[in-house]
């Protein structure tokens, strides 16, 4: 049988290699190149799990698909593909979500190393944690385009995936998208606002109508708003559907009412160039002269884009006769027709440059270009890496880069030294955080949906008061703390300087929530709370409001605020790190060189 | 050349990528035509990475027979069965399925057997093996024919490869105050044989010419993760020749996979040569 790595590693290396069992996450662009390396290199002992199936934009790069895979598991299909190169290896394949609770702390401990090839940051923050809860070695690794990275994460040795704090998804304030669009990405989140409004779960923070609370128009919208008020009270929705998604109706509510209304909202206009409703028997059939371009590539007249729409409508309405949700997906034809129509529209009325369906589907679906040849690459560093670790070197695994060019050095990939756990990082190092929030205001269901779920990545928590009593106010258990969960923390007694324990049991995970008392003035801008971090963070952040709010007086517009996040599916990318050093043969030990890290939408 | 325009299905299959380098430079991969010299470990890597990228034809050649060894790095053979046979002709079959859409096609040659007529058709030209004196006959005919010539090997660990594109033209890009703008430009590659009377002192450059030059005795295996990383680097810089589309590194990569993990560039230049004013 193969030969594998005998003859070229050294002999004790290659009997700890038969010894080991390996554990990847995510069988995609970077875990089809992992899976044959590790078993090409004799790895006896793989776990794979991915809970995706395989589609046809994968087949570029994921070369153990092929089109007859299409709609099948990716675990499975990887599994057999890369049993042929070494049949001797045991692979096991979970079609599953990581962070299901059969995947717990005792789980990830049969491993000896643990090696994520994901693309999305809420699953990369859940190994995260399982992996230093269970003290196993974690291997990551991300590529975008040209561009990859891939470190070591070990409990003491180096720093989590949590210890640099993410510098925030791109965010528009709402009333950009509502009211003032500048760009044509304000048109498209608008336009999948629009599709979840019309046919999908409305979401109070996703209007489409203008918004009349809007600081920069406050005070001249007075009799509009009356006139407005008759359709805020029922949603989009219902309308829609009383009006039998009639395109003329729908189109001319949107696309000239809206905007007409907006018009009369002057002070936005004194300095932008003002909309222009559309009338339907009134639009524009040019298109400019476009060769050389695919047909997704060609950008549609305005007409084009209303029939576009129109056709749409008929086509959603009547997947929705149930009563049914749609969810907006990229590579729905229909939905992906509907947001370029709509974006395209809506950009014509502000005067903002339209784009193709393929741009505008790179755009609304925050597609990340990927290659085989980069996932090759990373995924060959990857297995570097995880045999350093299987022989006892853990600390002379590298962060390593590839970029677009060389390095000033020549070097490329480029490798700099691990970063030291960050003191600071509540995931790694500290067990508190300060929670700025109104308890009046907040419910124990936001606290746990929204704040230790979606901003804290806790998958199921049980949360103590400390009242002397340990009061369980929030239990992971089903139905046992239901009661509780539409009180807000005042009910409970929560205020200034109460402490929550927080935990969550599958991820061995417990933080103490110190809560600081914040009114809606003092936090910013369309959010109920905001993480602080450490507690002297929080001591330094009030003095900061404290003297903005005695330079500027309050409510100052901070267009940064209001957090519009796009789906971060397709990302095969871990985030950007700021802290890094680079390591060169030529530097003598123990100097660092700080070198700008890849930075990575 | 065919002209005949890209389908739907391709759009679909190739989205990713031509998301990041164009429809432009998907319809020259579309167009162009390959010979892989040498089916071992670095063979197979390269061959998967352009036939996925989805070019026009491939053709496989070596004129020796599977072994034991090619199972630790070799994934296009079927090492249960294929040992013995031919390792162009056994590497047909996987790599037709990585990719329907691409020619793919063997010859069990050896490079001094190879006429120029019949390299002229390649645009690109990669070889994994070969002597000295093989590789500057070979390198001769790429000049003269306009064809981009890569040398590489994977001696154990250790991994290097040389390029000489010749004058290559290529689109540069610029950005300069958020304005992209589009240059062309050029860029001049060293012959092989002049390369090879460098007087770079690197110790890694070294060690790849004594390779070459076969002061060093040659390591008849290939470690399969040394492959896998330049394997990865060589075919990038195929699509970036065929695509015309930014600088090609120049001219010489050194990796070992016993480092760590960096690899190194060389733009390896003889003394007085007169490309030298353009780098």
């Amino acid at each position: 049988m193969a030969v594998n790595c005998a003859n070229l590693l050294p002999i004790e290396l290659c009997e700890k290699v038969k010894n080991s069992k390996v554990f990847m996450v995510g069988a995609g662009g970077i875990g089809c190149e992992l899976l044959k390396n590790l078993v090409l290199v004799g790895f006896p002992y793989i776990e794979i799990i991915d809970l995706d199936t395989i589609d046809v934009s994968n087949l570029n790069r994921q070369f153990l698909f092929r089109k007859e895979h299409v709609g099948k598991s990716k675990a499975e299909v990887a599994k057999e593909s890369a049993l042929k190169f070494n049949p001797n290896t045991k692979i096991i394949a979970y079609q599953d979500n990581i962070k299901s609770d059969k995947y717990d702390v005792d789980f990830f401990k049969k491993f000896n190393v643990v090696l994520n090839a994901l693309d999305n940051r809420s699953a990369r923050v859940h190994v995260n944690r399982m992996c230093l809860a269970a003290d196993i070695p974690l291997i990551e690794s991300g590529t975008a385009g040209y561009l990859g990275q891939t470190t070591l994460i070990k409990k003491n040795l180096s720093e989590c995936y949590e210890c640099t704090p993410v510098s925030g998804q791109k965010s528009y304030p709402g009333c950009t998208i509502r009211n003032t669009p500048s760009e044509l990405i304000h048109c498209i989140v608008w336009s999948k606002h629009l599709f979840n409004q019309l046919f999908g779960e409305a979401d109070a923070d996703e209007e489409v109508s203008p918004d009349t609370e809007d600081p920069e128009a406050a005070g001249d919208a007075g009799e509009a708003v009356q006139k407005n008020l008759d359709f805020e009270r029922v949603s989009t929705r219902k309308w829609a559907k009383e009006n039998d998604y009639n395109n003329l109706k729908v189109f001319t509510k949107l696309f000239h009412d809206d905007i007409k209304y907006l018009l009369s909202m002057t002070n936005l206009w004194t300095e932008r160039t003002p909309p222009k409703p559309l009338v339907i028997s009134e639009l524009s059939d040019t298109q400019d002269n476009q060769s050389n371009v695919i047909p997704d590539q060609r950008i549609w007249s305005i007409k084009e884009c209303f029939d576009k729409f129109s056709n749409c409508l008929k086509e959603l309405k009547e997947r929705i006769k149930d009563d049914e949700n749609l969810i907006w997906d990229k590579d729905d034809d229909i939905a992906m027709d509907f947001v370029t129509s709509a974006a395209c529209i809506r950009a014509h009325i502000f005067g903002i440059q339209r784009k193709s369906r393929f741009d505008i589907k790179s755009m609304a679906g925050n597609i990340i270009p990927a290659i085989a040849s980069t996932n090759a690459i990373i995924a060959g560093l990857v297995v570097l890496q995880a045999l350093k670790v299987v022989q006892g070197r853990a600390k002379d695994c590298r962060h390593i880069y590839m970029n677009l060019m060389p390095n000033p050095r020549n070097k490329l990939p480029v490798s700099g030294y691990l970063c030291e756990p960050n003191p600071k990082c509540y995931v790694c190092s500290k067990s508190s955080i300060a929670v700025r929030l109104a308890p009046e205001n907040i419910t124990l269901r936001f606290f746990q949906d929204k704040i230790l779920k979606s901003s804290l990545g806790m998958v199921a928590p049980d949360v103590e008061l400390d009242d002397g009593k340990g009061t369980i106010v929030i239990s992971s258990e089903e139905g046992e703390t239901t009661e509780n969960m539409d009180k807000t923390l005042s009910e409970f007694s929560i205020k200034n300087g109460s402490q929550l324990k927080c935990d969550d049991f599958l991820q061995r995970y417990e933080v103490t929530i110190v809560i600081a008392e914040a009114s809606k003035e003092d936090l910013p801008e369309d959010q109920e709370f905001e993480v602080v971090g450490d507690i002297e963070q929080l001591k330094s952040k009030k003095d900061d409001v404290q003297n903005e709010n005695g330079k500027n007086g309050k409510n100052e517009k901070d267009d940064t605020d209001f957090l519009e996040v796009i789906s971060d599916e397709e990302m095969e990318v871990s985030e950007p790190k700021k802290r890094k050093a680079e390591d060169d043969n030529e530097v003598p030990s123990g100097k660092r060189l700080k070198t700008d890290a890849i930075e990575i939408e | 050349m065919s002209n005949n325009e890209i389908s739907k299905e391709e759009v679909d299959q190739y989205d990713r990528q031509i998301r990041l380098w164009g429809i432009e430079a998907q319809n020259r991969l579309r167009n162009a035509n390959v010979l892989i010299i040498g089916m071992g470990g670095f063979g197979a890597e390269v061959t998967k990475n352009i036939v996925l990228a989805g070019i026009n034809s491939i053709v496989l050649m070596d004129d020796k027979n599977v072994t034991m060894v090619d199972g630790s790095c070799q994934f296009l053979i079927d090492i249960t069965k294929d040992i013995g046979r031919n390792r162009a002709e056994c590497s047909v079959s996987r790599t037709k399925l990585l990719n329907p859409n691409v020619k793919v096609s063997f010859i069990a040659e050896t490079i001094k057997n190879l006429s120029n007529d019949y390299l002229k058709k390649f645009d690109v030209i990669c070889a994994t093996t070969g002597s000295q004196e093989d590789i500057t006959r070979l390198d001769e005919t790429c000049r003269e024919n306009g064809t981009v010539l890569f040398f590489g090997c994977v001696q154990g660990t250790f991994a290097y490869y040389f390029i000489d594109a010749g004058s290559h033209e290529y689109t540069k890009k610029t950005i300069k105050n958020q304005e992209t703008t589009y240059s062309e430009d050029v860029q001049e590659f060293p012959k092989f044989s002049d390369v090879l009377e460098t007087r770079n002192p690197s110790t890694l450059l070294i060690k790849a010419l004594d390779f070459i030059t076969g002061v060093k005795k040659p390591i008849l295996m290939e470690f399969g993760v040394a492959c896998a990383v330049i394997g990865g680097i060589v075919a990038q810089e195929i699509i970036k020749a065929i695509s015309k589309k930014d600088p090609l590194y120049n001219n010489f990569f050194v990796f070992d996979s016993q480092g760590d993990g960096s690899g190194q560039f060389y733009k390896v230049l003889k003394e007085k040569y007169p490309c030298q004013k353009f780098d």
